[in-house]
């Protein structure tokens, strides 16, 4: 198993708090969920689950490649909100509106087919007018330092919207509480993963359209008694 | 549009008027049935309602713009209108085709009413408006003159009147209590409509490539944007 840690696709954010006591903890490695985390040789660096409660059509298998190797169709999918099984990897689900996916440093953009979500969101009558469509994540954290001196303590997850553009009145939100585990995948948190999520309906103007788009960091902060460290990763959707 | 002049003070636009008098409104706060007229600004910000905290950031307009008139209607988050910029922005379609004679779908808090009134090519105005309670929030107090003719009815069951015909028909009457879905209500208004028009609109589903302005948020200067494209200063 490879566990470098990569600072092409991290940042961090070490703070020193003093001479004595434990070492700051290192930057954390965030991978998909924890069975990334054991997967070997793919280790699914770089990226979160991601379930989506929009979409009717699902079954085929559908992702990003991982970063490190190029390999792989992981870590990133949409699952009905009925389903709770949130099989994301190794068997991530697809809407049809998923028209692409690319895997950057430390980003994740997601072409979404405008038409095609609309049609998901309101062709079929089974969301009401005003809902909000969300999209929730997971992820596991690996800390580098577990077992030594500078061994994290505590985690703490966080989603921020760093950006958005919506026509028609549409506005994205966070909500919900951050988790304070090292996995806070969907295997350890059906349906909620990290804790916090987005959310967004469709305003007044009735439409998502396109050339709308949102970016989401999901962070992830690990702490000790000296300091603390940050790692994220970004998912951009782009809707085309 | 001189876009060097900063947000907080006299935007002017080439014709000398204040930018800001195109579009922010000033009506008072009152309630009628579910509907309420509520004044939003700095001062006040740890109550303004529901999702309005949210849309103000996400818009990018908080702190710079200073003052919200919002119409909010009991049991919903979302303003079901509001005299922002973004909303500005939204109405781009009829800003650009608004001429001759006009109807409109929806009352709100009467913001289209305020560029109408600026406009000397546009020589009538009509407004469906099915809500009394926002009739009488509003139409007594929004900018209006003898151009200007209010119709209380429901813009989707309006029997409209044989003969009629307008230059230019801009529907933003689809509101969140509506039980028919957004794409639905356009394919019914669409049928309905264009009969009666040769230029047909509506809110929010038209995104102009031009005219964009955004708070530079270091300097606070009003500049032109890209849609889309991530600003230097975000």
């Amino acid at each position: 198993m490879v566990k470098a840690n990569f600072p092409n696709i991290l940042f961090g954010n070490q703070v020193q708090n003093g001479a004595a006591g434990p070492s700051p903890p290192a930057n954390p490695v965030i991978y998909s969920n924890l069975a990334g985390y054991l997967a070997t040789p793919t280790r699914f660096v770089d990226l979160v689950e991601m379930a989506s409660e929009t979409g009717l059509n699902w079954g085929a298998a559908y992702g990003v490649s991982d970063i490190a190797t190029g390999t792989g169709v992981y870590g990133i999918g949409n699952n009905y909100g009925g389903n709770n099984g949130f099989a994301v990897p190794p068997d991530p689900q697809l809407t049809t509106f998923g028209v692409g996916m690319q895997n950057l440093p430390g980003l994740v953009n997601y072409d979404v087919d405008t038409a095609d979500y609309m049609a998901n969101y309101t062709g079929a009558g089974i969301y009401p007018p005003g809902w909000e469509d969300y999209l929730n994540f997971g992820a596991y954290a690996e800390d580098p330092g577990a077992g030594g001196a500078s061994a994290a303590t505590s985690w703490s997850w966080d989603v921020t919207i760093l950006a958005q553009s919506f026509s028609g009145g549409a506005v994205a939100f966070t909500s919900g509480t951050g988790a304070t585990t090292q996995q806070a995948d969907f295997a350890i948190n059906p349906g909620t993963g990290v804790g916090e999520d987005v959310k967004w309906s469709l305003g007044r103007g009735g439409s998502i359209i396109a050339g709308d788009s949102i970016t989401i960091e999901v962070a992830v902060t690990a702490s000790n008694a000296s300091g603390s460290a940050v790692a994220a990763v970004d998912v951009q959707i782009n809707w085309q | 549009m001189d876009n060097s002049i900063n947000w907080r003070g006299q935007v002017l636009d080439a014709k000398g008027i204040n930018f800001q008098s195109k579009y922010t409104v000033d009506i008072p706060e009152g309630v009628s049935g579910d509907y309420s007229i509520i004044h939003c600004h700095n001062l006040n910000y740890e109550e303004w309602p529901g999702i309005f905290p949210d849309y103000v950031l996400a818009k990018k307009e908080f702190p710079e713009i200073e003052k919200y008139t919002l119409l909010v209607k009991q049991g919903y988050s979302y303003p079901f209108m509001q005299d922002s910029y973004a909303e500005f922005e939204e109405h781009q379609w009829l800003w650009d085709n608004a001429s001759g004679d006009v109807l409109i779908g929806g009352l709100g808090i009467g913001m289209v009413n305020e560029a109408l009134i600026l406009k000397d090519e546009v020589t009538s105005v009509t407004i469906l408006e099915k809500e009394q309670d926002v009739i009488d929030l509003v139409w007594e107090h929004c900018a209006k003159d003898d151009r200007f003719t209010l119709i209380h009815t429901d813009a989707e069951t309006w029997e409209i009147p044989e003969g009629s015909n307008w230059d230019t028909i801009f529907l933003d009457c689809w509101t969140f209590d509506n039980s028919t879905h957004h794409s639905n209500w356009k394919t019914h208004m669409d049928s309905k409509y264009s009969p009666y028009t040769n230029k047909l609109g509506y809110y929010g589903v038209w995104r102009g490539l031009d005219n964009y302005y955004e708070i530079n948020k270091e300097t606070g200067i009003l500049e032109n944007r890209v849609p889309n494209i991530a600003r230097p200063w975000f």
